[in-house]
């Protein structure tokens, strides 16, 4: 490995199976050569890039794996920082999730709805319930980040 | 197969679909499961920002903006660029549109332990304009001398530490905010033990701050390790009308060495331009106080062991801590230094070439300065980014030829510190790349020719503080050249220029220019070419 020497010493990977570590050589030996993102790289660069669900279609042939490979992927992705990678596995699931229900996301995951009537009821059922906060909430970030641009662009 | 997502990638599934402004897939995951909607308010209010602003309207009185919330969907939690054009109630300057602080409280969410418990970044933004009347422009208008009773309350939940996993607190444009926590009917910001916070920030925008608030602001609250115990860093920072976006930050650092012994090192620096102030100041001063452990308050794990606090060691001073003229000269003058001066164990200070003071008080006078303030030192290192900032260092414009150039005064001031060990001086950025020959410096003449003089003046000053503290009979120095290697896009682009030999190649050649140094004692100084710090 560059960087790091010759040496017949094992690298240990305790959190990444074979198979798993084999799909990530995979993913790595075809985008070999590819310019890595910049550590400081700009930040609206940076957005442009994350604000889209697209995925090349070899990665998204690569990504079409069970769910079980699918986390373990991203886990290992997120382990050894390849952040493309990390990325792609994460838009996958975006892309399962997008659209769909609590119910339908439950099912799509096998997940136990594991809250009590009365939460339920809190949560779906109030006035102002806590989802009407959280979108008032970010109604208000982004006013004051907006202000804060503002105030930086002066 | 059915495998449950990891905890750990779902909050970055979080941040997927927040980066995609997928605000209905963020709402329905919230609702999936209990762990999910734990995670998903961890995620989305980690960082949390308040506008405390006044407006005729009081916001819980007011429709609901349902038409907004369709807006809304597109708005992400944590980024900066998505915006939308809204209007709604009005503070009194009519800039900011918003009552948020206000609305955190009609609308619950300050009762709310999911949003409140969650909050790790939590900044109040203070209305501040300079299109009104002096009462208003003199500070934020929100505030006045006391809070409006939201506000207050506000500031009673972060008092009462509410906040249960605050790692930091940053108050947006605050002098008056400063005043009021100083005063009486205010108990005490923090008033009990805040196991998680690492940092507060007080920005107080353009208006000056006067150096024994700082004093009174750290005694009143009792930073001390026992009630903060990971309260590594308080910050203040100013922004100046003296010149365009020129900043101004004053940190005050709780360090721990790997043997566990705390000090504290106080940095002020000032940057021009927009970049982060703070990671890459223009120029700045730092030193650190061996013997204080904790910004104030009583520490019991260090006071048998003669350690107190820096608002101990502070002298109330009277001096005003002018944002709108940052010079460094200015700003240190103004911490009443001399009291903690004769504490400190090292200096750095990062020369640039806009050091001077406005009355052109040149950076020889700063050093002088610096050695009467800081008459225990026993390590300077001074350090310089680009050649141009060395040049302005060692350059006396009233002597006409560039060879006779040096500042007449500069040595007799870096030999008479007294204590002095270690005197560094350290290249980095553009200085680095010059000495390295992997850049072109600014300036007329080739760069092999700039480089050339500037290491001519330099050894002239080397062996200028030799002779004077051999003649002065003080304690034996060592100058230590050092050249950090920069990591830039010209390194990357051609690693030759970074191979062993290659350095070992620049340093003797380095090496080899300061004959006259080397001629006096070979031992005196070290040329040292290595990784950037």
């Amino acid at each position: 490995m560059k960087n790091v020497g010759e040496s017949d010493q094992p690298i240990p990977l305790p959190n990444v199976s074979s198979s798993v570590l084999k799909k990530v050589l995979e993913y790595c030996e075809h985008h070999r050569g590819e310019p890595l993102p910049a550590p400081d790289a700009d930040t609206s660069q940076d957005d442009t890039r994350k604000r889209t669900t697209d995925i090349s279609e070899w990665d998204q042939k690569f990504i079409t794996v069970d769910q079980e490979m699918l986390f373990e992927i991203i886990l290992a992705a997120n382990y050894l920082d390849i952040k493309s990678l990390l990325d792609v596995g994460c838009k996958t699931v975006a892309n399962m999730i997008k659209g769909k229900t609590p119910e339908e996301i439950r099912k799509l995951f096998n997940i136990v709805n594991d809250f009590t009537p009365e939460e339920e009821v809190r949560l779906l059922a109030l006035p102002h319930s806590y989802h009407q906060l959280i979108l008032s909430f970010w109604h208000h970030q982004a006013q004051i980040k907006k202000e804060n641009e503002w105030a930086e662009d002066r | 197969m059915f495998v449950p997502i990891p905890n750990e990638i779902l909050i970055y599934i979080l941040e997927t679909l927040s980066d995609l402004g997928d605000a209905a897939s963020l709402k329905a995951c919230s609702l999936v499961s209990s762990t999910w909607h734990t995670i998903a308010a961890t995620f989305l209010f980690a960082s949390l920002d308040l506008l405390c602003s006044t407006a005729e309207t009081n916001a819980a009185q007011s429709p609901h903006r349902k038409s907004k919330l369709g807006l809304v969907q597109r708005l992400l939690p944590n980024k900066k660029k998505q915006v939308v054009d809204d209007s709604g109630p009005e503070c009194a300057c009519k800039r900011h549109q918003d009552k948020a602080v206000q609305l955190f409280h009609s609308s619950g969410a300050s009762a709310c332990p999911h949003i409140v418990q969650n909050v790790t970044e939590f900044k109040l933004v203070f209305c501040h304009s300079t299109d009104w009347p002096d009462s208003f422009s003199n500070g934020p208008h929100a505030l006045q001398m006391y809070p409006d009773g939201e506000v207050l309350s506000l500031l009673r939940l972060v008092d009462q530490l509410s906040f249960v996993h605050l790692r930091r607190l940053t108050f947006h444009c605050v002098p008056q905010v400063l005043y009021y926590l100083n005063s009486d009917p205010f108990t005490g910001l923090l008033s009990s033990t805040a196991l998680s916070l690492e940092q507060i920030t007080f920005n107080t925008g353009s208006v000056s701050l006067h150096s024994h608030d700082i004093k009174r602001m750290l005694s009143k609250h009792a930073f001390s390790c026992d009630r903060f115990p990971r309260l590594l860093r308080v910050v203040f920072v100013g922004s100046g009308q003296y010149h365009h976006q020129m900043c101004l930050g004053l940190e005050l650092y709780r360090c721990i060495d790997v043997d566990g012994v705390p000090s504290i090192s106080v940095r002020v620096s000032h940057f021009l331009g927009p970049q982060d102030l703070l990671k890459n100041p223009q120029g700045f001063v730092e030193f650190d106080l061996p013997q204080c452990c904790c910004f104030s308050g009583t520490c019991s794990r260090f006071v048998h062991r003669g350690r107190r606090s820096l608002s101990d060691a502070m002298s109330l001073g009277t001096g005003v801590i002018d944002w709108s003229l940052p010079t460094i000269g200015i700003i240190v003058r103004a911490l009443q230094c001399d009291t903690l001066g004769h504490l400190a164990g090292s200096v750095t200070l990062g020369v640039s070439s806009d050091v001077n003071d406005l009355d052109e008080v040149e950076a020889v006078h700063l050093i002088e300065y610096l050695g009467r303030t800081f008459s225990q030192i026993s390590s300077l290192n001074l350090r310089f980014g680009s050649l141009t900032d060395l040049w302005f260092f060692l350059f006396d414009p009233s002597i006409g030829t560039l060879r006779a150039s040096l500042h007449r005064d500069l040595s007799q001031r870096l030999a008479s510190f007294p204590e002095l060990r270690f005197l560094k001086f350290t290249f980095t950025g553009s200085a680095a790349m010059a000495f390295t020959a992997m850049g072109v410096p600014e300036g007329e003449g080739s760069a092999q020719e700039i480089v050339t003089n500037h290491v001519a003046l330099l050894d002239r000053l080397f062996m200028e503080v030799y002779l004077l503290r051999r003649d002065m009979h003080l304690e034996r120095l060592r100058i230590l050249f050092q050249v950090g290697i920069p990591h830039g896009p010209r390194s990357a682009i051609d690693p030759l220029l970074n191979t062993a030999e290659s350095l070992e190649y620049q340093e003797k050649w380095l090496n080899s220019m300061f004959r006259n140094t080397k001629k006096l004692d070979p031992t005196f100084l070290t040329v040292r070419i290595g990784p950037q710090d």
